[in-house]
């Protein structure tokens, strides 16, 4: 076996394609890479962030983009897939796996400026190397670029020689240091007992698998699946139920396509060509889905208050699909069918409406009662509602943003009546940071037995703000 | 065997399965006892009549609301005409995750929003506000609630139109509370609810405490 790894050291900095020069990434308080012109500075990774300005001013110090990092190691793993078919992804970069004899090119040298190549291309560059175990090609990758080790070579004496600074465990290696532990192969001649209760059962696997005592288990990388079809009709479509009907078989398609790869997916884009014009319409479902004709009664109710734009003869149906991640069902689940009725509703009703008519309504932790409560998109993952105690003395309907006041005689009128105020007056004074407000609230008693909220500023001017409803 | 005539004419030989309605209390003794089925029917469409905004028309729908919103049914809110106050809602014990609001662009996505959330059966309850309803588009939408079993509340202008729903409310201020005047089969004596804001209060407070 040979397996070939690249290592990306400043991956930070790769993650973000147009950045200025001098420029560093931080993970909040250390630094974490940093470019040429910053290193010329004084500036090294593990130095503390707040330093890094006083060394160089015009420094651009940005926090680390974890997801971007993600698409450049997978864009990493797509180039060395061309090569072989086991790739797994690590930390700062990605290894593939070769059998001895047999590589596409026959000689691993030629398989190794061939990547280079396209790596530089595609502006990744790293390291890479050799070695008939992952951890050492790894280790190699860092510490002796280039090298090229096979089963026929004396490795294990090589790997024995390299230093323990580049151990991935920079807390082990500097406690080796101390030691006065300079080699690997001194670190492995050590009493294993001894090793596993100073540096723990990871440095241990890591040695075994180091040595090729132990397996290389990881979880191979798979280029994603892209469904992708074009239909060209030789008649243009007017009418939305033609349409449907010619997206039966693309749909069906993509159903066998996600059975096939055993994959899922919550999201179609269709563009519609016709007459030198086209027009792409997406379509979001809430849970992802194994079958394409869901998306059917969507197109249905997208297209039923308008009109097909023009005349259509080029559908382009397109849809990412991500691998189906759940591997059992729960058998008793409950509620699991109402979810899913649930699901449906709401996808009917993006696809009419618009995402942006079908909201979600959480509590953000402010005391300005327009900023409390926000209606977001049903759609938008991850906001996490606010779960404090609520004053029982506030109004539900809510005026936003506030209606100014008419002021006559001293006092507040609505609706060209004068306004009693019952309670009050609660003051609320916040948003220094953005908009500040100083208001003091008041309940105030309208005729017919209405109850308003209202609120006067410090320059006597009355607002409504709400609706005892 | 001589089956009796009034066995034959209960349905129970054709197989009929019998209804169960559910009702949910509204929360307010005076008003459960002046309802007909003695609380908000299940499969019913309610018609709201408000004098005003502000007289606590949404504080009498609230401890009902609550309740449906339990055990994973979805509140559906369809074109209100305010911003719903987030904490409020939680006061009143509503789960937020469960709120969907849905604001329409014409009458048409507000009837059609307001039928498929009626039909929907992963929803508890829906309430909507309409500036204008038309008889047959009201008793499409009340035979949805009919056919799925929602409960669903339904806000019109006050307006001197006969009767469609099968129960409405109107809802009056009065200095001492709201005035209910239920009109419906078997329709009682106005019931008033004297001060329904102190009274949610209490209960808002009283809630708090206890969770």
């Amino acid at each position: 076996m040979l397996w070939l790894a690249v290592v990306v050291p400043d991956l930070p900095l790769l993650a973000f394609p147009d950045r200025p020069s001098p420029f560093a990434v931080t993970d909040g308080r250390r630094l974490v890479a940093c470019d040429d012109k910053a290193g010329a500075c004084g500036l090294h990774p593990g130095m503390p962030a707040t330093e890094s300005g006083v060394l160089c001013p015009d420094l651009c110090l940005r926090d680390r983009d974890e997801v971007a990092e993600g698409r450049v190691l997978s864009r990493l793993a797509s180039i060395l897939y061309r090569a072989s078919p086991r790739v797994g992804v690590r930390p700062h970069g990605a290894v593939a796996q070769f059998t001895d004899q047999v590589t596409p090119f026959r000689d691993i040298r030629r398989v190794m400026d061939d990547l280079r190549g396209r790596l530089r291309e595609a502006g990744i560059g790293g390291t890479m190397a050799c070695a008939p175990t992952a951890e050492a090609a790894l280790l190699c990758a860092v510490a002796e670029p280039g090298c090229i080790l096979t089963g026929r070579d004396k490795w294990r004496e090589f790997v024995a020689g390299l230093p323990v600074s580049c151990l991935p465990f920079p807390g082990s290696a500097a406690q080796l240091d101390e030691l006065r532990i300079r080699t690997l192969g001194e670190c492995m001649a050590l009493p294993r007992a001894g090793r596993m209760r100073r540096f723990g059962a990871g440095m241990e696997a890591f040695f075994g698998r180091l040595v090729g005592e132990r397996p290389e288990v990881f979880v191979s990388w798979q280029p994603p699946i892209v469904f992708s079809r074009r239909v060209r009709l030789s008649y243009a479509l007017d009418n939305e139920e033609a349409l449907l009907f010619a997206l039966r078989r693309p749909l069906a398609h993509l159903t066998d396509t996600l059975r096939r790869h055993d994959a899922m997916t919550d999201r179609l884009t269709l563009a519609l060509t016709g007459d030198g014009q086209t027009q792409t319409q997406v379509f979001c479902l809430t849970a992802p889905v194994r079958r394409g004709e869901v998306f059917l009664p969507l197109v249905r109710e997208r297209f039923r208050d308008r009109t097909l734009p023009f005349a259509v003869s080029d559908v382009h149906v397109r849809c990412d699909c991500a691998q189906a991640r759940e591997g059992t069902l729960a058998l008793w689940a409950e509620g699991g069918a109402r979810a899913e009725e649930w699901g449906v509703l709401v996808d009917r009703l993006q696809a009419r409406l618009g995402s942006s008519s079908v909201c979600a309504l959480r509590w953000h932790a402010d005391h300005r009662p327009e900023r409390a409560t926000r209606e977001l998109p049903w759609a938008s993952p991850g906001h996490v509602s606010f779960g404090g105690m609520a004053e029982a003395n506030h109004p539900l309907w809510l005026v936003d943003p506030p209606e100014a006041l008419v002021v006559a005689h001293g006092g507040p009128r609505w609706q060209g009546r004068p306004l009693a105020c019952l309670e009050g007056p609660e003051r609320i004074e916040s948003g220094w940071w953005d908009e500040a407000v100083v208001r003091e609230y008041f309940v105030a008693h309208a005729g017919q037995g209405q109850r308003l909220w209202i609120f006067r500023t410090p320059g006597n001017e009355w607002f409504l703000q709400g609706y005892f409803a | 065997m001589h089956l009796t005539p009034a066995l034959l004419q209960a349905g129970v030989t054709r197989g009929v399965p019998a209804r169960v309605l559910q009702v949910q209390s509204t929360g307010f003794a005076d008003l459960d006892a002046c309802l007909p089925d003695h609380g908000w029917p299940q499969g019913t469409l309610v018609e709201l009549q408000a004098a005003g905004s502000g007289i606590g028309e949404l504080q009498l729908l609230m401890p009902a609301l609550a309740r449906l919103g339990e055990d994973r049914g979805h509140l559906v809110w369809v074109a209100p005409p305010y911003r719903l106050s987030a904490p409020m809602l939680v006061a009143h014990r509503i789960t937020l995750e469960r709120v969907l609001i849905v604001h329409p662009k014409t009458h048409k996505e507000a009837l059609w929003s307001v039928h498929e959330a009626l039909s929907n059966a992963s929803v508890g309850a829906v309430i909507c506000w309409f500036p204008d309803i038309r008889h047959s588009e009201f008793r499409a939408l009340a035979r949805a609630a009919e056919k799925s079993g929602r409960w669903g509340f339904c806000f019109l202008p006050m307006a001197t139109s006969p009767r469609i729903a099968r129960l409405r409310l109107v809802l009056r201020s009065l200095s001492r509370g709201l005035r209910v005047d239920v009109e419906g089969p078997r329709a009682r004596t106005p019931v008033v609810i004297a001060d329904i804001h102190r009274q949610v209060a209490a209960s808002c407070r009283n809630g708090s405490r206890g969770g």
